[in-house]
């Protein structure tokens, strides 16, 4: 089996600039979530989100890109081999509202793809790209397709990025499905309420062992195994017994070739809606049974940033699995009875290799990515 | 590395010249215009009870999904093989985007439509046609900007050959937005292919990066589907 390593990520969240910024602000359960100032909130049932402080200032229809410039900064190498995967829901939104605003034709050159046209300009791409749509469960989509084409040969290296922005196309839209909490996030908690947005940006480069060696890089992580399946239940709902997450996690263990109980850690998606957490639970229960490692979810504290959050999960539980420590959940207070002795409110100490990540996505999609130590 | 053979077991579509299957069509054409009338009728099995939800994108996927399934004899609600639904487009939901964000915007977010925003996500398509068949395998839109539209059948048949499924439909839906499109050589239409592994000699071929048909690199959409129509049945499992 081939190793993919994770030679390189960076990531921007409500809480700034990288993962030292994230990872201490998820141990200290600083929560980032800010008033919204780049529309109006009143007719919505809540007005927070984890923003990205700086891009409130930045125009109108160009949040996206200025958050995808935000990573550019640094100085990322590709070569003729590096495939680029991109992944986003909405991608820029913000042109589609001016042109719905305006309708003004010619002010509007709406893609579903920009962000993979910015970067492969940017990052002077040579080799393919494509851009993953798979809801909230896109950039994990985009990460276990990329580990794939590794493991197969198909290349040694692949860039995987993923954005979204807090809009009020999506955010009206959450409002309305009533989803959104009128309060705060609260994963895995009794008396959680709902979700609230958050926006994100990321890359996470894949490699695999011989290009790692050449390149003289440092491994922090390998994507060991992972899992993908539909619900075939609901497009917005995830099916109450979420047989469709346990296919993916029962298809990740067993590609790995691990035992349920050797897992460490696990990151829920934990969105703190009434629905996903409670079928989330009921799929750790279903495989897990006693042998149930820690669960978290860093939604409560950065919000739900869609597209991306598989992505900045990842980075998370690699940056986990290194430190060994479990990050507690921000806004947690009164844990679901049925987690409460998986979870907590302050860090916890582990000692194992293996994390698992989970995504469950409108359409009924759901993805599991082991991810080991090294 | 090894090649894999891709039998296509049927395959439908829905252009601005008409309502096709592989089985029982001399040609394929994907002109510029207005696809037909979107009707429950034209699904190959008994309407659905959420047709009226259904955006445009999502109800021109339906229907080509049940096409195509139809014309590889396996459009019954069963348990199927692990099947996986890649599919490519350009606009995807731009369309419902446009009217949903439409009743964000006189009211100031208090009239903003449920219905309607919850298919503002372009896989939303693919999760209507998993839940008509009991799909239960991997599911993705590719949104491209380019005018090739045959990512989706590509990444189709490398998830084959992954072994992420049994089965896969892929093809391409892009219906007209009504804003400007970033490439009019993206025609409107759906086209979906039903693929699988074979062990058999076939038309279709992957080599590990590329998909061939003949033995030729597959050019287009266009060509793709007028070499599988004049090979039809020459591989049938």
């Amino acid at each position: 089996m081939t190793n993919i390593h994770i030679s390189d990520y960076d990531c921007v969240t409500c809480f700034g600039d990288g993962d030292d910024i994230l990872w201490k602000s998820l141990l200290t359960k600083v929560c980032g979530f800010k008033q919204i100032r780049r529309f109006e909130t009143k007719n919505y049932v809540n007005c927070v989100a984890g923003c990205v402080a700086e891009l409130d200032a930045v125009p109108h229809g160009q949040r996206f890109t200025a958050l995808l410039e935000k990573l550019c900064r640094r100085n990322l190498r590709t070569d003729a081999n590096t495939v680029l995967l991109t992944a986003t829901t909405k991608d820029n939104i913000e042109l589609h509202e001016r042109y719905v605003r305006t309708s003004k034709r010619d002010s509007c050159n709406f893609s579903a793809c920009s962000m993979a046209d910015f970067l492969v300009k940017r990052l002077d791409i040579k080799c393919s790209v494509h851009n993953v749509n798979a809801a909230c469960a896109s950039a994990s989509t985009a990460i276990l397709w990329a580990a794939e084409m590794i493991e197969n040969g198909e290349t040694d290296e692949v860039m995987v990025w993923a954005a979204d922005i807090v809009s009020e196309f999506v955010f009206s839209g959450f409002s309305a499905l009533k989803v959104m909490s009128p309060n705060t996030s609260r994963p895995f908690d009794v008396n959680r309420d709902g979700l609230i947005l958050g926006e994100a940006a990321g890359y996470i480069v894949l490699m695999n062992e011989e290009k790692l060696l050449q390149k003289n890089k440092t491994s922090l992580g390998i994507i060991k195994s992972w899992g993908i399946s539909s619900d075939a239940h609901h497009i917005t709902a995830p099916d109450r017994q979420g047989r469709g997450l346990q296919r993916a996690i029962h298809n990740a263990l067993e590609k790995a070739s691990i035992r349920a109980d050797t897992l460490a850690v696990i990151n829920g998606h934990g969105t703190g809606t009434v629905h996903n957490d409670v079928m989330e639970i009921a799929v750790f229960h279903q495989v897990f049974g006693d042998a149930m490692p820690p669960v978290y979810s860093i939604k409560g504290a950065i919000g739900h940033s869609l597209g991306p959050c598989g992505l900045i999960e990842v980075i998370v539980a690699s940056r986990s699995l290194r430190e060994q420590i479990v990050p507690p959940i921000t806004g947690l207070q009164k844990p679901e009875p049925e987690i409460d002795a998986h979870v907590s409110m302050e860090p916890q100490r582990i000692d194992g290799t293996y994390a698992l990540t989970t995504n469950s996505g409108f359409g009924g999609i759901n993805t599991a990515l082991v991810l080991e130590k090294v | 590395m090894s090649t894999v053979n891709i039998a296509v077991m049927g395959g439908g579509w829905i252009t601005a010249s008409g309502i096709g299957c592989m089985s029982n069509s001399e040609s394929f054409s994907m002109p510029e215009g207005t696809l037909p009338e979107l009707r429950p009728e034209l699904l190959t099995t008994k309407p659905d009870q959420r047709w009226g939800r259904l955006d445009n994108y999502s109800k021109a996927g339906l229907i080509t999904a049940s096409l195509a399934l139809k014309d590889a004899g396996i459009d019954t609600i069963e348990a199927h093989k692990t099947t996986a639904i890649i599919v490519s487009t350009v606009t995807g939901s731009a369309d419902v985007d446009r009217k949903y964000f439409h009743t964000v915007v006189p009211q100031m977010g208090l009239l903003a439509s449920p219905n309607l925003f919850a298919y503002t996500l372009p896989n939303c398509m693919l999760g209507e046609i998993s839940i008509r068949y009991g799909f239960t395998g991997p599911a993705m839109v590719l949104s491209q900007a380019a005018p090739d539209m045959t990512n989706g059948i590509i990444g189709g048949v490398k998830f084959l050959h992954y072994g992420l499924c049994e089965r896969v439909i892929a093809g391409y839906c892009n219906i007209e937005a009504s804003m400007d499109s970033v490439d009019t050589e993206c025609k409107p239409g759906a086209v979906f292919l039903v693929m699988q592994k074979t062990n058999k000699k076939s038309l279709l071929t992957f080599n590990g990066c590329e998909l061939l048909c003949n033995g030729s690199k597959i050019s287009d959409l266009v060509n793709l589907m007028g070499e599988l129509i004049h090979n039809r049945f020459a591989e049938l499992l």
